[in-house]
């Protein structure tokens, strides 16, 4: 009996490993996606073999902000411009920048700062076109809680204790009358149940991601104060950015990327539920719900044009300016020549 | 003879960590990575130097956690496991509990005890505390389940009450497994701090400075932060091996009657 049970427990531990092994083995890769997968819609113009393009997102997981690659490899406008995009995820969020100076990716949607530090580190990477055209980063209170600039004094701010909230943060405090010191600043891991759940006064984050987290989760708009109006720079947040090396070789590779995601930003921006549901089916388990997606994609368009309705393009004004603000805070030495962060090269004609 | 065991004893540890920073500085140049994915042990002593105002007293606080996070952790390890060895159906109920605490991931929990708990410090204890308490309960619980039967039958034979077996018999019994405990706690303490300053916390940590510094793609000053971080590790597990050291002199006489006993019985001496 007794062995019996000892001989049914090593068949069971058996079997319990066999089965883990298996899971760990058949699981779906989830960190990436290739266009050559994707189902297309429009017809593919090019007959030769498509160049293969290595993307690296700027976040671990994917979200939104991949709509227009997305939309790109769905209806086949990247097989159009001859290039096969494959979408890659960092192992952290400031990872992205050096997966592409290593060559393990040959472009990458990036942050500025990311761009700004990767000049200072002398990373062999470029910014090569605006993802967002303006800044959208500001101060949100839970919906219901006003936020004032004349009110921050003695407020609990979240930050994520990025480069770019300490770029920011402390021209809205100077528009404020205020310093660091008067308000209580708290570093976390993500503001928004901690904003809900009233233990932060005020988060710090970007239109897109925050308007999409409390209205799919409360149904109401949380109050916000853009930080541009309030002395901020308007610089862009995001950009598209390449390896070098890699532009260097391939620089019609880039052209046809950027026309692609140009028509996908385009018809994404004049489509969003569309656009999202197609977002939907490439990313079923993005852990994101349709509404989420919906409106943060939304939001995002808002900021994708400058007022000449462009996209893309990239000035010397934005790069300084930010460069600048870096310096400001003791985050650069140095405001390196615009020339060092940016290339408007490989934008699309028109 | 004491001198050179003692030699001995603080040579081999430093020679095996020489070996591991030229190991790491051997992969660094022979690989030929850049600094920016992986800086070398000069570059992040560096990092550290320059940095030092900063990270020292953001080290203290990390170091506050953990020693609370610590004291509570082990306090209530070895409290649940005597209770746990006296009431054999608490055991039953409890001793699950105890095994699934431990599979879930602890970054899962840290945000809800942050939302509980605020910004402070108590989110941290209660992570060190979680991390600490399961090697200490399950050490002392095995430490009391194997004490002598024999010893046991005999004090009880000799009209020894059961508060009396219990303080002289069976708590002795759990000394030597609450330290392996607590050397294995001690290596973990560290990490359930730093997860508890990454998940929220006011101010600055050392966490939050190396994910700033990690923003700032500032490599070298991410490892120097976690060079401090192991530093911290270490010098707790030491802090427990000397405090066993200190408490437990009847180990180490016991050891040395062997050697002398063995060194007698060489027939080459």
């Amino acid at each position: 009996m007794t062995t019996n049970r000892f001989h049914a427990i090593r068949l069971a531990a058996l079997l319990t490993a066999l089965a883990l092994v298996a899971t760990a083995c058949g699981g779906s890769d989830e960190g990436s996606t290739s266009s050559s997968s994707a189902a297309t819609d429009g017809a593919a113009t090019t007959t030769s073999e498509p160049l293969a393009i290595t993307l690296s997102y700027d976040w671990p997981t994917v979200d939104f902000e991949a709509v227009p690659i997305v939309v790109a490899q769905q209806k086949g406008w990247f097989a159009e411009q001859g290039v096969d995009v494959e979408l890659i995820f960092p192992p952290d969020a400031a990872s992205s920048a050096k997966v592409l100076a290593t060559g393990d990716s040959d472009l990458a949607l990036l942050t500025t700062t990311d761009i700004a530090f990767s000049v200072k580190s002398e990373l062999p990477i470029t910014s090569i076109g605006n993802y967002t055209m303006s800044n959208n980063w500001g101060l949100f209170t839970k919906p219901g809680t006003p936020v004032s600039i004349d009110g921050l004094k003695g407020k609990r701010i979240s930050t994520y204790g990025d480069s770019w909230t300490k770029a920011m943060l402390p021209f809205v405090l100077d528009n404020a009358g205020l310093t660091n010191k008067d308000v209580e600043e708290v570093v976390v891991d993500w503001d928004l149940p901690l904003l809900l759940n009233g233990k932060i006064d005020v988060a710090t984050n970007t239109t897109n991601f925050m308007l999409a987290g409390v209205r799919d989760e409360t149904g109401e708009d949380p109050n916000y104060l853009l930080a541009r109006d309030y002395g901020a720079p308007d610089v862009p947040v995001w950009v598209y950015a390449g390896n070098k090396a890699w532009l260097a070789e391939h620089a019609d590779g880039a052209k046809g990327f950027l026309a692609a995601i140009a028509k996908a930003t385009e018809w994404a921006c004049a489509n969003p539920e569309e656009a999202t549901t197609l977002f939907g089916e490439a990313y079923p388990d993005s852990g994101y719900s349709f509404s989420y997606n919906r409106i943060g994609w939304t939001d995002t368009c808002r900021y994708m044009q400058d007022d000449a309705g462009q996209y893309f393009t990239q000035t010397d004004e934005q790069w300084t300016t930010l460069g600048e603000a870096l310096k400001g805070i003791g985050e650069l030495d140095t405001v390196a020549d615009p020339s060092a962060y940016y290339t408007n090269e490989y934008l699309p004609a028109g | 003879m004491r001198a050179g065991t003692l030699l001995r004893g603080v040579l081999t540890p430093i020679i095996s960590i020489a070996l591991v920073f030229l190991l790491w500085d051997l992969i660094i140049r022979g690989f030929a990575v850049e600094t920016f994915v992986a800086p070398s042990p000069g570059e992040t002593l560096d990092a550290l130097r320059e940095n030092w105002s900063t990270l020292w007293p953001l080290a203290l606080e990390t170091i506050r956690e953990t020693v609370y996070g610590f004291l509570v952790g082990a306090a209530l390890g070895f409290a649940l496991a005597v209770v746990m060895a006296q009431l054999r159906i608490l055991q039953g109920l409890i001793y699950p509990v105890l095994i699934v605490s431990q599979a879930v991931p602890i970054v899962a929990i840290a945000a809800p005890l942050v939302i509980l708990l605020g910004f402070g410090i108590a989110p941290k204890i209660v992570i060190v505390a979680w991390i600490v308490f399961f090697p200490v309960a399950v050490n002392v619980l095995d430490g009391l389940a194997n004490v002598d039967r024999d010893l046991l039958s005999l004090a009880r034979a000799m009209g020894g009450s059961r508060r009396r077996v219990f303080l002289h018999i069976r708590l002795p019994a759990t000394v030597s497994p609450l330290y392996t405990g607590l050397k294995i706690g001690a290596t973990y303490a560290v990490t359930g701090a730093v997860i508890g300053e990454l998940v929220a916390s006011t101010g600055s940590s050392l966490a939050g400075f190396q994910r700033a510094a990690n923003s700032s793609l500032d490599t070298p000053a991410v490892w120097a932060a976690m060079l401090l971080m192991t530093v911290i590790g270490i010098s707790w597990f030491l802090l427990v091996v000397g405090l066993e050291y200190l408490t437990t002199p009847w180990k180490h006489r016991a050891a040395r009657r062997r050697l002398r006993f063995g060194a007698a019985n060489d027939p080459r001496s």
